[in-house]
């Protein structure tokens, strides 16, 4: 296992320690604590995920002159990046209390990666119709 | 009126042994008949049909293959007939399609993957979970189609190889018929194998493409769950079996119509060359006997040099036919591996579309096979009539 590991979970184990004893002296602070903490843990997380992404950009650039294939290799990695973050971001508002901004943040990823993927609807659909007009 | 018929009937075979007589008396004494299969040069129609063929498949046919002999035209056709030279260049195309297929391998197992990867991070996202493997679904969708439709390409090209093939082969077969003296079978083959060739042409050109394309947009409703893709995996399964089930059935007419009029023609000419054969035999004084066995001789060469053009044709239409059905067949391996993979890294969707492309490479496959099917029969048909004069 490698360190990252080790330094997110002590780091996880320790804000939820401190969180517990200011729950009880100090709420507000507590909350301020949970987002900050939410926020670090998953900015290390997700550069925990670099080398995966990197490696999925290695994946993508292997395919070279297919175009089409490279294209799509990017689309889906920045899917992932938008969601990743919708969600922590999300999950910050919930902790916080406030549902309701969360599940616009949701949304606001959803309609973020519908945006992303519309290229690649055209290009199934124009394929659709280039076929059957082929036909 | 039946005795009219058949006082008709008479007629017509009297004329026909008369206008035989006369052609093989008037050749005896101006022309001479030539004995022996060494002597028996190929026709010119012979060169047009191998010009006609494209340089894929004559560089894989010997040398002889192309001589204007028709000894060396025997030997080749004996040494592309050898079950030994047939595996060789069977395992030679295996081959070739093999290192052009694993490319398409690769790519397809890494799409995969990529698209499981990016669905199992994205799946602790809570809502935006599905969005995300929607997301990815178009992109492995994209990716895989791109590989699909290259496939469009080959098939038309085959198709238009097969079908220029056969036609130079037409006119081939009429004058190796009529030199043989099946003058009734030289007009019913052509006239039927001109007929089988439009029919398959119109076919194949008109509908396979068509289908195909139809089979693969309604593949792409798969990208969505649930009762889209149930119903376009339907549909395109019914659509294909319909079809296949038209197509064979036409085949076989085709085939059966072909044979038919073939044998009947070449009982017809040979109910009237033996009337000739028996005059000639009988009336020609002193050299009669000599002339009918001459006739035998000479018809002996004829079916030699007809069976070594029809082998060759068999062989080259199994040429055209085996890298084709071996590319198929490969990416239908393919995309059955990579739907294993798929399904067992969880990507139902994927799964699901590779499935259908497996399928429908499969029927590709067979209407490939199937329309060569019928030229291979016609090919045989004529390699195997006798002479009405043995």
């Amino acid at each position: 296992m490698s360190d990252t590991v080790f330094k997110l979970f002590g780091g996880a184990v320790l804000c939820v320690l401190v969180i517990l004893i200011l729950k009880k002296e100090s709420p507000d602070s507590a909350i301020t604590l949970r987002m900050i903490a939410g926020v670090g843990l998953a900015v290390a997380c997700i550069s925990a995920m670099s080398p995966i992404v990197e490696y999925v950009k290695e994946i993508g650039e292997g395919f070279g002159a297919m175009e089409e294939i490279s294209e799509a290799v990017s689309v889906l990695l920045k899917a992932l990046g938008v969601s990743l973050l919708t969600h922590i971001c999300a999950t910050v508002c919930r902790d916080s209390g406030e549902v309701s901004v969360a599940y616009y943040v949701e949304l606001g990823g959803k309609i973020e990666i519908i945006i992303l993927s519309l290229p690649l609807i055209k290009e199934i659909v124009g394929l659709a119709i280039g076929l059957l007009e082929m036909g | 009126m039946g005795c009219e018929m058949v006082e008709k009937i008479r007629m017509i075979r009297f004329m026909r042994c008369f206008v035989c007589i006369i052609a093989i008396v008037l050749s005896v004494l101006f022309g001479g008949i030539r004995v022996s299969a060494d002597e028996e040069s190929v026709p010119d129609e012979y060169a047009d049909f191998i010009g006609s063929l494209d340089s894929s498949v004559t560089d894989k046919l010997p040398d002889s293959a192309f001589s204007g002999e028709s000894e060396e035209l025997l030997d080749a056709a004996t040494e592309l007939s050898q079950p030994a030279n047939i595996i060789s260049l069977l395992l030679q195309l295996l081959g070739e399609g093999i290192k052009n297929v694993l490319p398409t391998l690769a790519i397809m197992l890494g799409i995969v993957i990529l698209s499981s990867l990016v669905t199992l991070i994205a799946s602790n996202c809570g809502g935006l979970s599905r969005t995300v493997e929607c997301c990815t679904r178009l992109c492995t969708f994209c990716a895989i189609s791109g590989i699909a439709v290259s496939c469009i390409e080959s098939l038309s090209l085959y198709f238009e190889r097969l079908f220029s093939a056969v036609a130079a082969f037409l006119p081939l077969s009429a004058v190796l018929f009529a030199m043989g003296g099946n003058l009734n079978a030289a007009a019913s083959n052509s006239a039927s194998l001109g007929v089988v060739l439009t029919v398959c042409e119109f076919f194949c050109t008109k509908t396979v493409i068509p289908l195909f394309c139809l089979c693969l947009s309604l593949s792409l409703l798969s990208v969505f769950d649930g009762a889209g893709a149930a119903a376009g995996g339907t549909v395109s399964a019914t659509v294909r079996k319909w079809y296949m089930t038209a197509l064979s059935f036409l085949m076989m007419i085709l085939t059966v119509s072909l044979g038919a009029s073939n044998l009947l023609a070449v009982r017809a000419d040979s109910m009237a060359m033996r009337g000739a054969k028996f005059a000639v035999s009988s009336f020609v004084p002193v050299s009669g006997g000599t002339l009918s066995s001459t006739l035998g001789t000479l018809a002996a060469s004829i079916e030699l040099l007809r069976g070594g053009v029809g082998v060759i044709g068999i062989v080259i239409l199994l040429l055209l036919l085996v890298p084709t059905v071996i590319e198929l067949a490969l990416l239908r391996g393919v995309f059955a591996i990579s739907g294993f993979c798929a399904s067992t890294l969880g990507c139902s969707g994927e799964a699901r579309l590779l499935s259908e492309l497996e399928s429908l490479y499969g029927y590709l496959e067979g209407i490939a096979a199937l329309s060569a099917a019928v030229f291979i029969i016609a090919f045989g048909i004529f390699a195997s009539v006798a002479t009405p004069f043995s």
